[in-house]
Formats: structure tokens, sequence, C-alpha cells
């Protein structure tokens, strides 16, 4: 997100934009509103400082030396510091020893212009902006920009109330549909220390998140209840992907072992490939590291905020009234050297069951779930993980295992409360060749084979988004499937592969009483050039029980094998750095006998692109 | 309109007498003779046919006595067979002698506020739990509540109507189909219609299904209007108790179909939520009751299923098991053709046949909705009709739901009304319509109702929503429907009150409440073309040769997409080459409605609405991976 390097300085930073509606109109504006309402800031700040810099000329520019402001590197054309700069400390005279000497370590490198990351900006937190030597605040600004284009076919219901075309007389309809995604991330941060050589003391951070989404699907009554709305939505959203304050409590040691407080919206991943929880929520978080960052922990509690359900971005700020609770501690080397092994307590309690009927703002239920007998619930479920990730010599792995147990105080499959008894288990293997890595990646969620036995084993996470085993590039996880007459649900939903029947992965209640999964999975990865690669996945897929899926579509003989996800994608970074990505993939998902039991024997697809552009 | 007229009617009319006529009093006290509660046989539709006995049905209504005084209260009971005789009406001294129909959502107009002896009720409830019921599903009041209202699950917004929408207005007295004579032989008319006030359960003896108790003395006989809880109903705590060793096999029960993916209801309570103490009370007979035309006051035996003197016997066609509807003697809606019309064309014997053989083979292979163990065949209930209305011929599956004979054949008839070139006159000249139905149809469509496009019961069933589209909440009525309550005002819709579908059968129903001995000739006010009422959902295609409207055939029994699957595919050149009679029909449409004149081909005013015509299910045949059963017919 930020550059490395060597920054401008500012006397001060024009903060012309801290209040959130003004950052509103930044990003609705696009990047050169905001930079318009910048720069007279910018340049008023300027002219200040000429007129401080005429008035104390002894502190600052007749002060440094001319070959500290003017220096000049073999490779790149002459930059000038400005005239007027934060002064921590005074200027060290030059001597005769060949050393040159500089007001402070923060202008030892090169300066660049305020758009460019890679050398000192103070936009960038590479130069404070305000306070006394040894209390410097630094600022950081960023801005994404993600824009997804994609093309896929899924299978859909036609309209059970009014149907786009004539002549549709079976349940399943046309299932190509186009999506749009354009998201605009801005993050600032305020950062109290210096992030270069120890965790910073303080940090605040705001990130508002900006999204556009149209989709243009081939049916009525998909994207909003209402069939007359028609096939084609557009819809957008603000909210918040982080929201914190940081508090650096303490330092452990003299390397810089610490421990920390970190409250408001934040990130947080309970484990290495996204199985159980990743998200950004509002929540306290207590963590640290000790034995020179080989331990880590973290002991947190996040109270979730509902989703909004086509953006999937937080809403402001309506609760989800789920809480999750995790202490986690990752131990470096343990197993094998080059290896870390982190153990996990996670538990969760969904209390929304007592808010009553929620529906999207589409206007389609989404708690409880339209399946079963639909009466509402709260879960209790307690995650016991062990995870790995690292290498044996060559051997690349990530390893996760998870057991949860638990309640679901109504489930609507069961028709009864039920005890949740599940687990997972995933691992990749990889080894590299030259520029060929070779992956095998193998997954099973349990599932449930008795529905009415009061015991939920379906295995279902709290809010995954997995990166494994082609993660977004397969079908199968980049997809949401809707279970077509088997209730107003989804049998599985997008970033994910858990089959759950959650009607939105966003704001749909988890359901262990599923079918579960078994994922087996080859991946050969090619670094065809220093800026691009080739990802390519070959997997198949089972259902591991399929008694939910025969209950619900009164269905007495639904096969377990899914079938074929074969998916291959470029990631392409042309400048070698993160400032643009291009990302093109594209998956099919070929049908064995479980899917043409549910779907019918339609093979497919998906392809996309995706632009993301950072400063 | 009706409503005045018709509360000052009843409650001043009684029509159960006391009488001191029926059997000893002195029945055995205890556990049960027949099933013990919810053991499953393995029935589906193949087991033999059994009977309630007198001393069965005594035991039952002892049951029902005791869990009613349990509670401090009295009741009025009704216990039927599968084909509805009553086996025995009893009011318990102190009961109420009425109750009020309402679905108590500020609905005005047609049956609602209206109040109706308890026997009455009783007898519907009993009746519903009977006739939706069956070896291969046991369905209650309560799941009758589910799928009957405006949306599906009820409670929830934008959801579509229940899909048995308007299915609660069959079974009257005044149907060509129930039979009203003094034999067993069914189905037999239930006086308020079917049921959605809780409190009537089918009853099972070695996994068959043998009648049905009801239970009235809330003073309400409404529905369930939400599903998000689970309320605990009186009625149908008494009903669990009066049939413990009767009751559905559990693997039965509604709560483990699932339709579109939602489980139905059978009961809030369980039976393990009622007890009842060693010792019964014993029946007073002097509390027995007679309804003219239903029954007298007596106990008596219920009759075997799928034997002559059911009105339902077994039977075979098209080398499949079938059943023929009987009179007690001969065969009821024997094969016919229809009546010939200009340019010579009409519905042949052999084409009644040939449908007849169509939908019933189609039927056998088509996966059912609402039965159990999944994977069997769907039990329908098939009715042929001629333009005009006129049965041409009947046949049903074996252990198919009684319901579907008189829905069948209300179905059959409104897709062969309302694809009529005269449908619009003859709606319009109904007396004492609500509303200017034909007219509000031309409105909405731009078009009026004369046969340039034709309907199935689906497409009517569309317009005979109180939201259209269905399910949006606030929007306005279907053209044939009223406006939801707080939408508008005044005459509004509720189950009870459905719009044109009730207005038509309004009088014919009134007359059955208030005076059950009389024999109403027709159901629908404009005479024999709805002979038995108006129905408005799926599962009725109109039949054609050419462009000529010859007939109908209409469906009922499992699940909509079923029916209409069985009716549709049934009639369509792919089911009739597969039942063998590939000379039948046009070559390519087999006798369905050419395609550009169905409804769901009306270009309305309204953007991006679109009638609907056919709806198949998904994976509609048994063990069979084709997801588009009926793509292109």
């Amino acid at each position: 997100m930020r550059g490395r390097g060597f920054r401008q300085v500012w006397r001060r930073l024009p903060l012309g934009c801290e209040s959130l509606p003004c950052l509103r109109g930044w990003a609705l504006g696009g990047l050169w509103a905001c930079a318009s309402l910048f720069v007279p800031n910018f340049a008023f700040a300027q002219e200040e400082s000429s007129a401080e810099a005429v008035a104390t000329p002894a502190q600052t520019a007749d002060a440094i030396p001319q070959e500290v402001l003017e220096r000049s590197f073999a490779d790149r054309p002459t930059e000038r510091f400005p005239e007027t700069v934060y002064e921590s400390v005074q200027p060290i005279e030059s001597s005769s020893s060949g050393f040159i000497a500089v007001p402070d370590r923060w202008r030892m490198f090169y300066a660049g212009k305020w758009y460019d990351p890679y050398n000192q900006n103070v936009l960038k937190g590479d130069i404070p902006v305000f306070g006394a030597p040894g209390e410097e605040w630094f600022f950081e600004a960023s801005i994404i920009s993600d824009s997804m284009f994609e093309a896929h076919r899924i299978p859909v219901p036609v309209g059970s109330a009014s149907t786009k075309r004539p002549n549709s007389n079976d349940v399943f309809g046309d299932g190509d549909q186009t999506v749009f995604q354009q998201n605009v991330i801005t993050s600032f941060s305020l950062i109290k220390g210096d992030t270069a050589f120890k965790p910073p003391d303080f940090e605040l951070r705001v990130a508002p998140i900006f999204n556009f989404n149209h989709v243009e699907a081939e049916e009525d009554g998909l994207l909003k209840a209402d069939p007359t709305y028609g096939s084609s939505r557009s819809d957008n959203y603000v909210g918040f992907q982080e929201l914190f304050a940081d508090i650096h409590l303490a330092n452990l040691s003299d390397r810089y072992d610490f421990v920390s407080m970190r409250g408001g919206i934040q990130q947080f991943n309970s484990d290495f490939r996204g199985f159980l929880y990743n998200d950004n929520q509002p929540g306290a978080r207590f963590f640290g590291d000790y034995d020179d960052n080989k331990t880590q922990f973290n002991l947190a509690w996040f109270s979730r905020l509902d989703k909004d359900v086509n953006s999937g971005i937080n809403t402001l700020f309506n609760d989800r009234h789920e809480d999750v609770f995790v202490a986690n501690a990752y131990r470096q080397d343990l197993i094998a050297l080059g290896h870390t092994t982190m153990f996990s307590v996670i538990h969760r309690a969904d209390t929304a069951g007592n808010q009553g009927y929620k529906y999207d703002t589409n206007n389609f239920l989404v708690r409880p779930t339209a399946i079963g007998d639909q009466l509402p619930k709260n879960i209790y479920s307690t995650y016991f993980g062990l995870g790995g990730d690292g290498h044996f010599g060559r051997i690349n792995t990530t390893t996760q295992l998870y057991y949860v147990m638990g309640s679901e105080s109504h489930n609507p499959i069961a028709h009864e409360q039920v005890n949740i008894n599940a687990g997972m288990a995933a691992q990749e293997v990889s080894y590299d060749v030259n520029w060929i890595r070779f992956r095998s990646s193998v997954l099973w969620a349990s599932g449930d084979s008795d529905p009415y036995d009061g015991q939920a084993t379906g295995f279902d996470a709290i809010f995954e988004n997995p990166n494994f085993a082609g993660g977004d590039l397969a079908y199968w996880q980049r997809e949401g499937l809707p279970f077509v007459g088997g209730g107003g649900t989804n049998l599985i939903n997008r970033n994910s592969f858990f089959p759950n029947f959650r009607p939105t992965k966003e704001m749909g209640q988890s359901n262990f009483v599923n079918p579960g999964l078994r994922l087996y999975n080859l991946g050969v990865d090619f670094e065809l050039l220093p800026e691009l690669k080739l990802v390519t996945n070959y997997s198949y897929l089972q259902f591991d029980q399929t008694a939910t899926l025969e209950v619900l579509r009164q269905d007495g003989s639904i096969d377990r094998n899914i079938g074929w996800d074969l998916s291959a994608g470029f990631l392409y970074r042309p400048l070698l750095t993160n400032n643009v990505v291009i990302r093109v993939g594209s998956g099919v998902l070929i049908p064995e006998q479980g899917q043409e039991n549910l779907f019918g024997n339609q093979t497919n697809y998906h392809a996309f692109t995706n632009l993301i552009l950072q400063y | 309109m009706f409503r005045n007229r018709f509360v000052s009617l009843l409650v001043l009319t009684t029509t159960c007498a006391l009488s001191s006529c029926g059997g000893g009093g002195s029945g055995s006290s205890g556990s049960g003779s027949g099933g013990s509660s919810g053991a499953n046989y393995g029935c589906d539709g193949g087991c033999a046919h059994q009977a309630l006995s007198t001393d069965d049905v005594r035991q039952i209504l002892r049951q029902a006595v005791t869990a009613t005084s349990q509670l401090g209260k009295a009741g009025t009971f009704a216990v039927v067979d599968r084909v509805g005789n009553v086996l025995a009406l009893y009011q318990m001294t102190g009961a109420p002698g009425t109750t009020t129909i309402t679905a108590q959502i500020g609905a005005a107009g047609g049956l609602e506020g209206a109040v109706v002896p308890s026997t009455l009720a009783a007898i519907s409830k009993a009746g519903t739990g009977a006739y939706l019921s069956s070896q291969g599903n046991a369905f209650s009041t309560r799941t009758a509540s589910q799928i009957i209202q405006e949306h599906y699950l009820p409670g929830q917004s934008n959801q579509p109507g229940g899909p048995l929408f308007g299915v609660q207005f069959s079974q009257f007295s005044c149907s060509d189909v129930t039979l009203e004579t003094s034999n067993s032989a069914g189905p037999r008319p239930l006086p308020l219609g079917l049921a959605g006030d809780p409190g009537g359960l089918p009853l099972y003896k070695n996994g068959d299904l043998v009648g049905a108790i009801g239970v009235e003395f809330d003073g309400l006989y409404t529905v369930d209007r939400g599903v998000a809880n689970t309320d605990t109903d009186d009625e149908e705590r008494v009903a669990l108790s009066a049939s413990v060793g009767f009751a559905a096999p559990a693997e039965r029960v509604g709560d483990n179909i699932s339709l579109d993916g939602r489980s139905l209801r059978f009961a809030y309570l369980s039976y393990g939520d009622v007890t009842l103490p060693e010792t019964l009370d014993e029946i007073n007979d002097a509390n027995l009751q007679s309804v003219s035309r239903y029954c007298r006051a007596e106990i008596r035996g219920g009759v075997p299923f799928g034997s002559v003197a059911s009105g339902f016997a077994d039977s075979s066609r098209a080398g499949v098991p079938s059943m023929i509807l009987t009179n007690g003697g001969g065969q009821r809606f024997p094969t016919r053709a229809g009546r010939p019309l200009p340019g010579g064309v009409q519905l042949s014997g052999a084409d009644v046949d040939a449908l007849l053989d169509s939908a019933l083979l189609t039927a056998n292979r088509a996966r059912a909705a609402i039965r159990t163990p999944r994977d069997t065949a769907a039990r329908v209930t098939i009715f042929v009709v001629d333009d005009q209305g006129t049965p041409l011929g009947a046949t049903r599956s074996q252990d198919a739901p009684v319901f579907g004979a008189d829905v069948a054949l209300q179905k059959a008839r409104t897709a062969a009304l309302f694809s009529s070139s005269d449908a619009g006159g003859v709606i319009g000249s109904a007396p004492g319509l609500a509303r200017n139905y034909a007219g509000e149809y031309a409105a909405f469509t731009g078009i009026p109702l004369n046969g340039s496009y034709v309907f199935n019961s689906r497409s009517v069933g569309n317009m005979a929503r109180p939201f259209l589209p269905d399910g949006i909440d606030g929007t306005a009525p279907g053209p044939f429907s009223l406006p939801f309550p707080g939408v508008g005002v005044g005459n509004t819709w509720s189950p009870f009150n459905t719009g044109l579908q009730f207005d038509l059968i309004a009088a014919a129903v009134l007359s059955g409440v208030t005076n059950p001995g009389g024999v109403p000739s027709s159901c629908a006010s404009i005479g024999v073309r709805l002979r038995n009422g108006m129905q408005i959902f799926a599962g009725a295609v109109p039949l054609f040769r050419g462009e000529t409207l010859i007939g109908a055939i209409g469906v009922s029994g499992d699940g909509i997409n079923q029916d209409d699957l069985v009716a549709f595919y049934g009639a369509s050149r792919r089911g009739l080459d597969y039942a063998g009679h590939t000379g039948s029909g046009d070559v390519t449409l087999g006798f369905n409605a050419p395609q550009e004149r169905r409804a769901d081909h009306i270009d309305l005013p309204t953007p991006q609405l679109r009638l609907r015509y056919s709806n198949c299910p998904e994976g509609p045949f048994i063990r069979d991976n084709d997801q588009n059963g009926c793509e292109g017919l």
C-alpha cells in the first residue's frame, strides 16, 4: 500500500479533508476531484510556509547546506526538498570530513513529488507532519481502485410470478449474467512513532470504501423480489473498511516484542487461508508477540456489523447480532524450521434469531433462511483450530484443522435444537521446480448424514474468505449457486466453498446441517515472466453427505459427485509492483451425476478480469 | 355485502338436532387399538386399506372429550373416514354452538365475520385432515393454512402466494363430484370447504389413512397467520390427544416433506406434549349430533378406501394401477366424447382415453413433491372436460389424496371457461360480483377476455391474487382478486374472500351452510361451465385441435408444478407418444394450445410483467437428470 523510500516534506500537512463528508465527496468525485480539493490547500500551505521561511531564514534554508537540498543521484534528475522543512532538530553543520549534515533522518533520502509513493513522501508516512522531536506524528494516505468485470453462468430459476420470456415452461432459466464491481478504498492513517524501526505508539486509521455495482441477468425476479424490477440492477454503497485506533501498550523486550490494543473496525483473519473468519468488523483486539517475534498472539472480540448485500460492504451501522471471540497463538519454527504453527479457539454467538425477519435491500428474506421450517435460530459454536504454514525443506505446506462444537437453538432443516459436532481438514502441499510450482490440495468439510438425529455434523464457518485450491479462480469458490427448487437460498455463496444453504454469506446465518464437501485439487503455477504468472487448477468435488440435499429437494437420489472444477488465470504486474495489477481468469464446472441431479447437465463457466490500481 | 345477510341468517339457524340414537356407551379405555403414536409401517400407497371401527371412533371421541375436559373446556368433534363419511359428530355439553370465520387480518366481505355452527366447522376440519392426506403424506388443517395464504410462508413479505392458493373453496355440497347420497360412497361434501384452522388431523391404522378428527371449540374458524412461531393451539392439542393410537406415521407427516425447500407443518405440538389419563372420560351418546346431508346422530364405522363402496375403486389403466370414481356401484365419469364443435372438431372418446392414459403415465413417472418416501411417484386425480366443462372422463392414481377429485375438475373447468371466446360475457353476467372482473381483466391486459389468448389454471391464478405480481406486498390486486386489507378498504381479500372465485360460489356456499339439506344444482352462479366452482392454482391446461378450444384437462393431488407437469406434459406430443398414443392430437402440440395464444405471450401494458403458463418442476421425473422436461412443449 505504501511505497518504500524517499519523500517530500511540507511544513504542515494540508488536511483539508479530515471530515467524513468531505472524504465521501472525494471518492464520489474520484481521484482527481480529491486532488482538486487537496491542491489549493497545498498551495496555501506552500505560500504560508514561504512567508514563514522569510521570517525565520536562519532555521531553514540558510541553515541547510545546498548539497543536502540538491543532491543528485546518478540515475535520477535533481530533486529539491522544499525550503521549508519539518524541523525536528537543528541541522548539523557540515564538516570537512566528507559527511553531509542533514536536519533529520527522514531527509537522508530522495524527495519525491506528492504523487510519488516511492520516494520520501509526507503522504506515505515517510516524514513527520507534526510533533516535537521524539514525538513525531506521521500521516499515510492510500487509495485503491479495484474494478472487476465478470461474466458467468449459474443455475437460476425463471421467475415464479412472472417470467422475462414466454415459453418458460421449466424451472431452470437462462443463467448467463454479467457483473461489474467498482470499489474505491481510501485509507488515511495518523501514526505516532517511527514505523520503520519499531511498532508505532499510536495509530488512527479511517478507510472509507465506495462501491458501485451493476448486474445484468437474463431472468426476472433474481435481482429483486419484485419481478417487475427487471433483470438489470445498479447499486452503490459507502462504508468503512477500517476505522480504528491502535495503542501500543508496551514493549516487552529491547527487540520490540510488544503488546498492543486495537479498537474499531479492523481486518482479522482467523487462519492462514481464511477458512473460518476473514472480515473487517468492529471489535477490540489485544495482540502482540514475544520471544523475538517467534510467538504471536491475539485475543479479540468482534461484534459484527450487518453487510449490504449487493456490495458486501459493512453497513453504517446495523448490528448483525453476532459476536466472535478469538484467542490464538502462532509459533514460528514449530515442528520444523520455517514452519509456523497456529493454535486457536474461536467462539461465535449469533443471536440474530431474536430479531425477527430480516430482508436484504432486494427484499429477499435472509434471516431466518428460507428453507425448512424457517423458525428463527441462535447459534453458539466454538471452534478449535490447529494450523500450519511453511515449508519442510523444499516442500511448502499449509494445513488447517478445525473442530466445532456448540448448538443451534433451532435448525430449520432438523426442526429442532441441534448439537453441533463437525470438522474440517485442509492441506496444501507444493513443490517448486525452477519457475514452476506444483500444488496439491485436499479439503474435507464434514457433512450431515441424518438431518433429523439432533446432531448437526455439517461444517460451516463464520465468515470465510478462503484462498485455497485456486481461490476465487475456481468456479465453486467464486460463484454463488442458487439452490433452485430447494428453497429461497443458495447452495454455496461467492468466495466460499462450504455448501451451507446460506441465502448470502454476507447476511445469512451459519447452518451446520449441510452436505459438507470433499475437494481434491491439483494445481500448477507458472512464473512465465517476472511480471506474469499463470495459475492453473484441476479440482474434483464431492458432497460429503447428500441427505440434506435430498430433504430440501424432496429427491431421494442425489449423487455425491459434483464434478470437475477447472480454472486458469493470469496475474500480470506490469510494473513489478502492486500499483498496477491485472488479473484475468476463467473456470468451468463440468457436472457429474450429483450436480446433474440438482441443476442439470449444463456446463457452467465464469470469466473475469480485474484491474487494481493502487497509490 | 354478503356479510350482514349471512351473519344474521347463521346466528339464528341451528342445523344440528340433538338425538339419542347410537351405539352402546361403554367403550374400552386407555390404550389405542390402532397404530402406536407415530410408528412407521413403510406404507407408500401399496398397503391394504383399513377402516375405523365403531370402537375406534368411540375411543377417539373419548380421548377428545378427556383432553378437552383437562383444559376445562367443552368442544365439538367430528370423526370422518378417508372419503368424508362422518362417523361421529359429538358436541360436549356446554360447547360453543357457533364459531366465527375470520382470518383476523381486518378483511371484510365473503365469509369474513360469518358465524357458523361449530358442528360444520368440525366436519370441515376433519375432512381437511382426511382429504389432503394419503399413505404417503399426512397433512393437517395447519398444513392447509400454510399453503393457501397470500404468502408462502404466511407472515413473510414479498413471497409468492401459497401453492394451493384457493383450494379452501372446494369440496362443497353443490359440487357434482361430492356425493350426497345416503350410501357410503365419497367424496362427501365439506360444508365450509377445506379448513385452515388448526385442530384437524388425519388418523392412521397400520400405516393406512383411515380418516381424520376435527376439533372446534375456541369460537374462531381461522388460519395460522404466521410461521415464525410455534403457537400452541388448544384445538390442535385436543386433536393430537384424540388421535393417540391412530397417529400419522412419523415419516409421513408434513414436517418431513419439503415444498420448494420449505418443510410443511403438521402440528406445532407433538405427541410428547399431550398426556391422557389412565382412565378416559365416558362419552354421552345423547351428545351425538346429526346434520342433514352429513350425518345421523350415531357412531358408525368407516369404509375402507379403494373399495367400490368408498366411491374410489381400485382399477388399472394403461397398464398401471389406477382408480375409478364410483357411486357405490357403477363407474362415475366414464369416458365419453365432448360436444361437437363447428368444423366437426371435438374430443372423441379415444382422445379422452389417450389423454387420461398419457397423464396417468406422466404422473407415474413424476417425482412426487408431497409424498414420502422420496422418489415415489406423484399420485393425482385427472379430469378431462369439453369446452363447456362437461366431464368426459376421469382417472386417479391409487392412494392419491381425495381432495384432488373435486379440485382437478374445478381446474379443468376454469381452464376451459377462461380460454373460451365467451368467457368475458359469461363472467360479466354473473350476479353479485364485488368487482367488474372481466372489465378489470380488459383494463389489465388491454384486450377483452374473449379467447384470443388462452389460460391454464396457473395463468388465471396469477390474476386471482391480492397482489400483482404475486406476493409483492402493497401492490394492487390482480383483476380477479380483491385488494389486501390496508391496500384497499371495504370488501377486501382474505382466505375467506378470494374475489371472483368466491363471488361465483357465494350463494351456493351460504345456502349449503344455512340449509345443508338443500341441494344447489351448481356451485357457481354462472351455471354448469363452473358447476363445482372455480380454481385458481396450477394444474390444468386447455385442450386444442388446431385453433379450436375443445376442452381442458385438470390435475390435482401433488405439488402444483407436478400437477402442471401431468396436465401439460400429459397433453403434449411427448406425453402422448410416451403413452403409445402416437396418432392422437396434433403432430407437434398434441392437444396443447398454440404457443402464441398462451397467456404468457400477452404483452401486458405493465412493463416487465408476464403471466405464467405452465411451469414443470425441477428434476420432474424419478431418477432422471433431465431438468427441463417441458422445454419446447
